[in-house]
């Protein structure tokens, strides 16, 4: 394959920001997500009455979906070199592009009876 | 009679006709072959693996076949180089990449297969880049070979992801090569090595035992000197294999190069309805992809337009617009997603960390996240792209643009570096998308003396017609019989 041309860099401060922040929604859910599984199941227990809502800060913003996809490919294939921030970067920057793609795809006009232009055949394949 | 170095650069008619006649065996010409690339491979990193042993058993086979008048066809003798995706028993296949460059697959591709039953013989496993560039290079440093070094100058890249193909036929070191394309990759190397290449419909070569970068886009295809040699390759690979169930049965027949006529002779013929040799009609047509050397270097604009002069002169020229479509889009998801559904092994064993580019250590990584609904998307795109290119050739043979925007890239800077303002015509990613067929051919000289090419794009299943045209503009021309010091 020939190379493509390369997609616009990320800014390295507004990476690193983003980066700590995907970092920190991360860890978050997952503390989250780990309290909620050890907590007691009380089903037969009638359902405690909600506390009165406090003023609390408005959510911070989510971080973008790149930065979420760039978590999850530390966490599926873990490697120490996954570290590295011109490595993040060059991810970060690969997954950017990738979603603008998709998004040019789905804006694509396409009918419901639009098939993907592969065949499947029942008779299996051959030796 | 002693082999010199012109017939490092001789067709392969002429080398069959020097066989024939009895000026050398097949042995002899096998040696002069192994001798250049042991000596020569080196310096433009173009081998992989010499397959000496091999070469010499079957140089012999084909002196004792011919000594008793059993010729198996103007392959038969002739010696050839593999990019090094092709399978072969005995003899590593390292697909580029570090991590399997001692891995030997026990099988035989059925093109090395072919190529034996058409008489060739195998004398090298040709460099290339890493996984067939598919991890997302940026730079010429991404095979574990090395950069692959083009013959006319060894500063520049020779190509990919078929670099020892590229600069091997270019240096004279094979007659012939087999290459692959899932885009760009048979263009690019043949372009930049000024050498002739042709990219097949898919479905027109079988695909088993290639490396899968793309099950959908991947092709095989020849590297020549000329597009007679690629008719001759072309014919003794093509065809169904029950191993590929997208192989088609549709052997390519190429005998003799046709004559076209010249066009002031076919205009008056036209009157009386007499057929060209393209099987088109009448007069062969060609349309030039509207501002497709808009963008490109200033001499590769003037030889394009130097090479629709000498096209005029045996056909008719007008313009066609491409459709707006997403076809980069749809290549490079089909792509991805293939690549990531392929080698996510790399991935999980740490193999990726021994990639030579170190953007190619991490480039697979992003393309795992890509859903299925943007592949499907893709493919429910891609019928619209056929559909849409198919309506282009109503009336027309082939569309015709410059190969690429650029000479070779000077190895010392990035590929976006250099190319920095210039594009090629999308009808590279559109070709690629639609699966049909396209050749390239010399066509002069550009900063630097570095070859630049002309690339002809033709409907599905119509090899025989870009052949043709090609085989036409080089019996004009002799930019096909340049070539490097080497």
């Amino acid at each position: 394959m020939t190379p493509n041309s390369t997609p616009d860099p990320v800014n390295r401060r507004d990476f690193a920001r983003t980066l700590a922040a995907a970092t920190a929604a991360t860890a978050a859910t997952t503390l989250q997500a780990n309290a909620d599984d050890k907590k007691p199941k009380q089903t037969d227990k009638p359902e405690p009455k909600p506390e009165p809502k406090r003023a609390t800060k408005p959510d911070p913003e989510p971080p973008p979906p790149a930065a979420l996809l760039l978590e999850t490919i530390r966490q599926r294939y873990p490697d120490k070199r996954l570290e590295d921030q011109d490595v993040l970067q060059g991810i970060y920057t690969d997954l950017r592009s990738d979603l603008a793609r998709s998004r040019r795809l789905s804006s694509f006009p396409l009918e419901n009876a639009d098939e993907p232009g592969f065949l499947f055949a029942a008779d299996p394949p051959g030796p | 009679m002693p082999l010199k170095d012109k017939h490092a650069f001789a067709s392969i008619r002429r080398l069959g006709r020097g066989l024939r006649r009895g000026d050398y065996t097949s042995l002899e010409l096998t040696e002069f072959f192994l001798d250049r690339l042991e000596r020569l491979g080196p310096r433009y990193n173009a081998v992989a693996t010499v397959t000496g042993t091999l070469a010499r058993r079957e140089a012999r086979r084909a002196d004792t076949e011919l000594a008793v008048g059993r010729d198996l066809g103007p392959l038969h003798g002739i010696p050839y180089g593999a990019k090094d995706l092709l399978a072969t028993r005995g003899i590593p296949t390292s697909w580029g990449a570090a991590p399997m460059k001692d891995r030997v697959i026990d099988a035989d591709a059925t093109v090395i297969v072919k190529l034996r039953e058409a008489g060739a013989v195998l004398a090298a496993k040709l460099a290339m880049v890493e996984i067939a560039g598919g991890l997302g290079y940026k730079q010429s440093d991404a095979s574990f070979t090395g950069a692959g070094l083009n013959p006319w100058d060894t500063g520049r890249w020779s190509g990919g992801s078929s670099s020892g193909p590229g600069s091997a036929v270019g240096a004279g070191l094979v007659p012939f090569a087999i290459g692959s394309e899932t885009w760009g990759s048979i263009m690019n190397p043949a372009g930049f090595c000024g050498i002739t290449g042709v990219r097949p419909t898919y479905g027109r070569v079988s695909r088993h035992g290639a490396m899968a970068l793309s099950w959908t886009m991947d092709k095989l295809g020849p590297m020549g000197r000329t597009a007679d040699d690629c008719g001759l390759v072309l014919t003794a690979i093509s065809g169904h294999d029950p191993a590929d169930a997208t192989s088609v049965d549709k052997t390519l027949e190429w005998s003799q190069p046709p004559r076209l006529k010249s066009k002031s002779k076919s205009k008056s013929k036209s009157k009386s309805k007499s057929k060209s040799k393209t099987g088109t009609g009448t007069v062969t047509k060609i349309a030039v992809i509207a501002d497709c050397d808009k963008h490109v270097q200033k001499a590769v604009r003037k030889n394009f337009r130097k090479s629709l002069e000498k096209l005029e002169k045996f056909c008719q020229i007008g313009e066609v617009s491409l459709p707006d479509l997403p076809y980069e889009d749809v290549a490079g998801t089909l792509i991805s997603c293939d690549m990531a559904a392929a080698f996510e092994g790399l991935l999980t064993s740490g193999d990726i960390w021994q990639m030579t580019a170190p953007e190619d250590r991490w480039g697979a990584h992003a393309a795992m996240m890509i859903p299925a609904r943007d592949y499907i998307n893709a493919m429910r795109i891609r019928p619209k792209i056929q559909s849409a290119l198919d309506q282009l050739f109503e009336g027309v043979d082939a569309l015709v643009a410059p190969t690429l925007s650029t000479v070779a890239y000077p190895n010392d800077q990035s590929f976006s570096e250099y190319r920095r303002g210039h594009h090629s015509s999308r009808i590279g990613a559109a070709g690629n998308a639609a699966g049909i067929p396209g050749i390239t051919v010399p066509n002069g000289f550009g900063e630097d003396k570095m070859p630049t090419g002309l690339h002809l794009v033709g409907r599905a299943w119509s090899e025989t017609t870009l052949l043709g045209i090609a085989a036409e503009y080089q019996h004009r021309t002799d930019w096909h019989e340049e070539h490097p010091d080497v």
